[in-house]
């Protein structure tokens, strides 16, 4: 009996080594074959066929080792990774799904990074968690480059957020670390010390005279929320940037704050800062992905091309705008449900349903319709509202 | 429609024309005001009157549902404010109703209670009676009230002034229903004349209101609130049916719009997946689906994801089937265990979880405590007077039979609070 019960624990061993051995494989020539997309960038961009092909063998992976996942596909009439016929049809995963369990195709042992959701006092906070940043990093380093730096390698950046080791949770601190690894000039600083200087107004002042002074261009990045709490002060002081100064604004209010306001905000970074509003880019993504969106003003007014309003999608991601009662994809200019399908969340969730509201406003671009007011107060600026110890 | 504030202006002067309708309410005896309270509410409670016949017929196409679900709603929300009971609700949380009218012996020194001299309500959207509790209390504290409907919500705050205009020009006079849009100069025009705020909404909401009101004015805060019901063992045992009948009344009153409807019944000693289909027929029958409306897309956008997420944790073990969707306008849900009760992301969905035996309840109210407005349960009145006391110090603030949970009594404590007491300044004369 002994001896049948341990050949049967031996045997299941091999088993699990060698779907291990299968998933490792498959991790290693799925994330090569993304990162060549993402390299390729917008200059020779995935084309359509190239795009599903790849975003069905990411949903093939995840169907495989993600238990949960496949439960949930067979739930939804997928039986099989080849009932799939076309990227459009990979189930999606709701947002909610990071708040309750482990949202991942890998062993927890196998962790290099977890990314938490903002959230209340009581509130779940869901959890991204990340095998590698290999794909994370390579994804926001393409965007930020073409949208916030196109005409230049690198630039002075000043983070309105606290520094990595004192938010290792969070997605957005971290996308600025790697801005400062990949984009940042000298002077690249985190503003947020959280000591004496809890709106980071005073470090902010202290950088910003000093890039006047050297007429050294900044590239101001955080949250909406931070700059409000940064430059919403009645009189204040007024900074003349340098020419090539730009600013990054990511998350909206929410409901956090109802008295603040992103178009007043977006006229007192004008007038505080003299940064002009087109070089003034709006940023949108969400721990859930690996992926952000940008929008392309600073590349319009900087290079004179990109044409696109609203988001622009890049290539080795798709967006959807969805009826959510049934799925079914709305035309141009109508409002819909935001579905992503992002070949960076390889780890966790390719294809992923939200409960923001957006139109499609090109091939490969949305905008946001109503976020701000969303019924449930998450994302960015909710984590700067907290750090900043408002909510 | 609601009427809208013009202009800072023009909302000033609406408030000093309050404030001057206010001042002869001081003047007059709470018992006559308080009269005229109840003679509007006994017409609002009449299915003949014109009034209350127009109204249903306009919050019905407002709501989208038959005018038998908004009659449920008006007989519920009007049924309570007879004249008895709102005078000694006056009286017992005064300590004497003639304190309103000048001083009298209370306690050790003689007490006036002295009402704002104006008020302003700001509602949220909710249960359509709610805004007219607000002035119910604060008329009755001879307190001219300007009521805010929340953007988007029916107009019956408007017309139950316009009755008590009809009964009683000089009340009917202290009483004002507008809105304005977000930011409008009439806003802050209103706000800062007020002394007292009366605000129903979202943490963030009432957390941002205290740098809009004038210096020295009171906020009197009713933040968000949920509630949950208990199905006991003995109960479903006894009367199935009843039970499910009791839970539907509660669940689907208003369209589960207000802090009173539950959003998870526990049922005790498990087998809930039973109920799924009764509940949901129940609730379909006590306020059907309304028909879509195109621009209710955050809505839909929250029931398709929570349905997404009910898929997911199908999938893992921790829910069960739900019965009905979109279409049907209820989702019921069965969790495969009791968790603390949470407001749902979108409307009508009830979730349904067992409990090994009711007192688990307790533990779970009381990990949002001050958040639970009302547990209604279905036991024996020796049953729910046996959990009363242990949910009261697990920070809930009703306990009610099942089925009786949205016809709280007229000197309800909403939040725990005095609903009159909470509004008046006393003033003591020593001599």
């Amino acid at each position: 009996m002994n001896e049948t019960n341990s050949r049967r624990a031996d045997r299941a061993r091999r088993l699990t080594r060698d779907i291990e051995d299968a998933r490792q494989r498959e991790v290693a020539r799925l994330d090569a074959e993304i990162l060549e997309a993402i390299g390729r960038g917008w200059d020779d961009p995935l084309d359509e066929a190239a795009f599903d092909r790849l975003a069905r063998d990411v949903f093939a992976h995840q169907f495989r080792f993600h238990a949960v996942y496949r439960q949930f596909c067979l739930l939804q009439g997928v039986g099989a990774p080849a009932d799939v016929q076309d990227w459009r049809e990979i189930p999606q995963v709701p947002t909610g799904a990071f708040r309750v369990g482990r949202w991942a195709t890998f062993p927890s042992e196998l962790d290099r990074a977890a990314f938490r959701t903002s959230g209340t006092t009581g509130s779940v906070r869901g959890v991204h968690h990340l095998d590698t940043l290999a794909l994370y990093n390579a994804a926001i380093v393409s965007s930020a480059r073409r949208y916030l730096v196109p005409e230049r390698e690198r630039i002075r950046c000043l983070f309105l957020s606290p520094e990595p080791r004192r938010a290792p949770d969070s997605s957005l601190v971290h996308m600025f670390a790697v801005f400062r690894e990949a984009l940042g000039g000298p002077g690249t600083s985190f503003l947020l010390t959280g000591e004496t200087d809890c709106s980071g107004s005073e470090a902010m002042a202290a950088e910003l005279d000093r890039a006047a002074a050297e007429q050294e261009a900044v590239l101001l990045a955080g949250a909406a929320l931070a700059f409000h709490h940064a430059l919403s002060g009645e009189g204040g002081e007024v900074w003349s940037l340098p020419p090539g100064s730009r600013a990054m604004v990511t998350g909206g209010f929410k409901g956090v704050r109802s008295q603040a306001d992103p178009y007043l905000l977006s006229e007192t970074i004008e007038r505080k800062l003299g940064i002009a509003r087109e070089l003034q880019v709006a940023e949108y993504g969400m721990t859930e992905l690996s992926t952000q969106y940008y929008d392309a003003r600073l590349r319009r007014s900087l290079c004179a091309e990109d044409d696109s309003s609203g988001f622009v999608v890049p290539p080795w991601a798709r967006v959807r705008i969805v009826e959510p009662a049934d799925g079914r994809e709305i035309a141009d200019g109508d409002v819909g449900a935001i579905v992503h399908y992002d070949l960076a969340n390889r780890g966790s969730a390719l294809a992923l349903q939200t409960s923001d509201l957006g139109a499609r406003t090109g091939p490969h671009a949305f905008e946001l319709r109503g976020r701000e007011t969303g019924a449930e107060a998450r994302g960015c600026s909710l984590a700067a509202d907290l750090w900043l110890g408002g909510a | 429609m609601i009427e809208v504030a013009p202009s800072a202006a023009k909302a000033r002067d609406r408030c000093e024309g309050l404030v001057r309708a206010g001042e002869a309410l001081a003047r007059r005896p709470v018992a006559e005001i308080v009269a005229v309270l109840a003679t509007a509410c006994a017409r609002w409670r009449d299915p003949a009157d014109p009034a209350r016949r127009e109204g249903e017929r306009a919050l019905s196409r407002h709501h989208r549902v038959p005018e038998a679900a908004i009659a449920q709603v008006l007989d519920a929300g009007f049924g309570a404010w007879t004249e008895r009971a709102l005078l000694d609700r006056v009286a017992v949380e005064l300590g004497d109703a003639g304190a309103m009218d000048g001083f009298v012996e209370l306690g050790g020194a003689r007490r006036i209670a002295v009402g704002p001299r104006l008020a302003v309500a700001l509602a949220s959207r909710g249960v359509p009676t709610t805004p007219i509790g607000d002035a119910i209390d604060l008329l009755s504290v001879k307190a001219p009230v300007w009521i805010k409907p929340a953007s988007g919500s029916d107009d019956l705050a408007a017309r139950f002034a316009q009755t008590l205009r009809e009964i009683d020009p000089g009340v009917g006079g202290a009483i004002e229903v507008a809105g304005w849009p977000r930011d409008a100069p009439a806003a802050r025009a209103v706000l800062e004349a007020a002394d007292l705020i009366v605000a129903t909404g979202r943490d963030e909401t009432l957390a941002g209101l205290g740098g809009l009101v004038g210096d020295g004015a009171r906020l009197v805060l009713h933040g968000p609130r949920l509630s949950a019901a208990i199905l006991t063992r003995e109960a479903l045992e006894v009367d199935l049916a009843a039970c499910v009948s009791a839970l539907a009344d509660d669940v689907a009153f208003a369209g589960q719009a207000g802090c009173l409807s539950p959003v998870v019944a526990w049922i005790e000693g498990g087998g809930g997946e039973r109920l799924l289909e009764a509940v949901h027929r129940a609730c379909v029958e006590r306020w059907p689906a309304p028909a879509r409306r195109e621009s209710e897309h955050r809505e839909r956008a929250a029931w398709a994801e929570w349905a997404a997420l009910a898929d997911v944790e199908r999938a893992g073990g921790t829910a069960g089937l739900v019965t009905g969707g979109l279409d049907s306008g209820w989702s019921i849900q069965w969790r495969a265990r009791a968790e603390h009760p949470e407001p749902p992301p979108a409307p009508r969905i009830l979730a349904l979880a067992p409990l090994d035996e009711a007192d688990v309840a307790v533990d779970l109210c009381a990990r949002v405590r001050g958040r639970v407005a009302t547990v209604g349960i279905a036991g024996t009145r020796a049953e729910i007077e046996r959990l009363a006391r242990p949910l009261a110090h697990a920070g809930v603030e009703r306990v009610a039979p099942l089925g009786r949970m949205q016809h709280p009594p007229a000197d309800w404590r909403r939040d725990g609070r005095p609903s009159v007491g909470d509004l008046v300044r006393w003033v003591d004369c020593e001599v």
